[in-house]
């Protein structure tokens, strides 16, 4: 077990574990974190990053993002990449929610434009978007369909009328991860996914009406498209129960592998497999299908964000400019291209909790973003700011192309209930000119503000390291919860 | 209406919750296990038993077997809208396998009718324990929300 007293600060943001601290270590675990954080961030986080350095095949460094938490077998914010030759994968390296993440929308609408609308659109929007428990999405998919969905993810939602052609571009993968196979995932977990398809959730997913604040960088906002009090929308969500039951299945069963191939493994939940075994690859397949199902859901919800400002505003969304600015996925494993050393080599990443921040150049990324580097869109929580980044040359350098989240949770959910009423957290945001429409009262104080780590903080500690850069904060005028 | 006698505590985790029981035998453990899941989601106790469902799971060990048997009400609650507040099953163990069998009670999940607190995704193998203390089982497992 490794810790705080461990960590060796590298320079300003950056701390590092030497793979000497722990005699199954492979490699180093790298932790971004300013100096307060690094006084209390949690043991247990910490040596969750030492734990994933430990695993066969491992590349470089275990990475640990500004964000980091306590996650199961991978901590949350958390980075590794495995050689193809003789690495491993593991589910526990993506979590329970495929593919959550977050897309953002453009309007050419002004926070004047749109205050005089703001009930009546957290209103329409909180009534046409499903969300909450089981929340069951408008379009019940026939048996077949789900397999569609599985197989063609966006493109499926652009085919049967949920957006437009142009959308793809903007999504990271075009919204359709190659490899994904329907016949891979289970019955089980179609049957989850089936009647949620179209559906925001619950827990720490949202959808929020934001406006521009302040700008960091000029020249790639004008890029992004983005200008100061401009207004967008945030859409956060993933894989709902499809992905859950993914994950669960595959955990499943790389826990009977690990077992049977006597793998000395230092945490149970992080079962894997290596990457050419059967395991492994039934999960691949599985894994894209499920972020599939995800950019497919952000579409569909899109869809119906659109047409609710069209019902509001009485024009068509394209004249309203509500184009799609970019996707992230944030809990996801890819196949990548990475310098290692002195030659460059395929590898698998995990990204959990953390989102891919491509630096300038790469050919990944949009062409009309391409010099700028990727938009790396990182949610506040309620209340809170969410911020544009863009990718940089230092993630490719150090993390694999990754940087942080979002804000990442300080406070367990019995301790924000105790310690925060639902009216209380209301009647702030209330005063702060946010509206708020949530399914659950409990869900609001569980998800209350300070329940999370700073995400201001956060944001500044990755521009700081250079992981990603700072381009322009969203400041919350409304939002829906689960 | 609930014929268990329902005996589970929560404790704290920074991201989600954990379960714990202490309950006479294997069966009464994986029932409290439930409803102990199940009250995160709504108060289970104000769930009225109007559908009945047969249900079985095998499963290699009695750690897998809490594994399935947790999943398989969270595919339920997702696939069908169904939530059981009641539960009437036996857990033996046959050759190599732990077979839990019986029938869960229980209501379509309607949140006009019913209170909801917070959607559970996931039941994790993370400090999950299964052990006899003082003639009793003790089961503690976190759950991922």
């Amino acid at each position: 077990m490794v810790g705080k007293a461990d960590l060796e600060k590298i320079r300003d943001g950056v701390y590092e574990i030497p793979s000497s601290a722990r005699k199954d270590m492979r490699v180093p675990a790298r932790i971004y974190l300013d100096d307060e954080s690094a006084k209390t961030i949690e043991d247990s986080a910490i040596n969750q990053v030492a734990n994933v350095a430990c695993l066969e095949g491992i590349q470089k460094r275990s990475i640990g993002l500004p964000d980091i938490h306590f996650g199961y077998g991978f901590s949350i914010g958390g980075v590794g990449a495995f050689a193809e030759n003789n690495g491993v994968i593991s589910p526990g390296g993506v979590g329970f929610d495929i593919n959550c993440g977050v897309r953002m929308i453009k309007t050419n609408l002004t926070e004047e434009d749109v205050k005089p609308h703001m009930q009546e659109l957290v209103d329409e929007l909180f009534k046409k978007i499903p969300s909450g428990l089981g929340s069951n999405g408008i379009k019940h998919l026939k048996e077949t369909e789900i397999d569609d969905v599985l197989l063609n993810g966006a493109t499926w939602a652009i085919e049967n009328g949920y957006g437009w052609e142009e959308d793809l571009k903007f999504l990271e993968e075009n919204g359709c991860m190659a490899g994904a196979d329907p016949d891979y995932v289970s019955t089980k977990a179609k049957r989850r996914g089936i009647p949620q398809l179209g559906s925001l959730g619950s827990g720490n997913h949202f959808l929020e009406i934001q406006s521009v604040g302040d700008i960091y960088d000029e020249s790639i906002a004008k890029t992004y498209g983005l200008e100061k009090d401009q207004v967008v929308i945030l859409i956060h969500t993933g894989s709902r129960g499809c992905g859950y039951q993914i994950c669960a299945d595959n955990l499943r069963e790389m826990d009977k592998t690990a077992k049977r191939l006597k793998m000395n493994l230092p945490d149970r939940q992080l079962a894997c497999a290596p990457i050419d075994s059967d395991e492994a690859q039934k999960y691949l397949k599985a894994m894209a299908a499920g972020a599939n199902y995800a950019w497919t859901n952000r579409q569909m919800i899109q869809h119906w964000t659109r047409e609710t400002f069209e019902n509001i505003f009485q024009q068509d969304a394209d004249s309203l400019g509500m184009h799609v600015l970019y996707d992230v996925a944030h809990n996801i494993v890819k196949k990548e291209r990475h310098q290692v050393g002195k030659i460059k080599k395929t590898v698998y990443v995990h990204r959990k909790g953390a989102t891919r921040s491509f630096g300038p150049g790469n050919k990944e990324i949009p062409q009309e973003y391409r010099d700028a580097g990727q938009p790396v869109l990182i949610p506040g929580t309620m209340g809170t700011c969410s911020y544009v980044l863009a990718g940089t040359e230092t993630a490719m350098k150090e993390t694999f192309g990754s940087t942080a989240h979002g804000a990442g949770r300080v406070l367990s959910r019995s301790g924000a209930k105790r310690e925060f009423s639902p009216e209380e957290i209301q009647k702030q945001l209330n005063d702060k000119g946010i509206l708020l429409k949530a399914n659950s009262q409990p869900v609001i104080a569980e998800e209350a503000p300070k329940a999370y780590k700073d995400v201001d903080a956060v944001v500044k500690t990755a521009d700081d390291a250079g992981i990603s850069k700072l381009v322009a904060q969203m400041k919350p005028l409304g939002v829906i919860k689960g | 209406m609930n014929k268990n006698n329902p005996n589970f505590k929560y404790f704290d985790t920074t991201a989600d919750i954990g379960i714990e029981t202490k309950s006479n035998d294997i069966s009464d453990a994986f029932i409290n296990s439930a409803l102990g899941t199940m009250n995160l989601i709504t108060d289970i106790e104000k769930i009225q038993t109007k559908i009945t469902k047969d249900i079985y799971i095998e499963s290699e060990d009695e750690y897998g077997l809490l594994y399935d048997w947790i999943t398989e009400l969270l595919i339920l609650l997702d696939s069908e809208n169904f939530i059981a507040s009641q539960y009437d099953i036996n857990i033996k163990q046959e050759n190599n396998l732990f077979i839990l069998q019986g029938n869960i009670s229980g209501d379509i999940y309607d949140t006009t009718v019913y209170n909801y607190k917070t959607e559970v995704k996931a039941i994790t193998y993370h400090e999950m324990n299964i052990q006899k203390e003082d003639n009793k089982i003790k089961i503690k497992f976190i759950v991922d929300l």
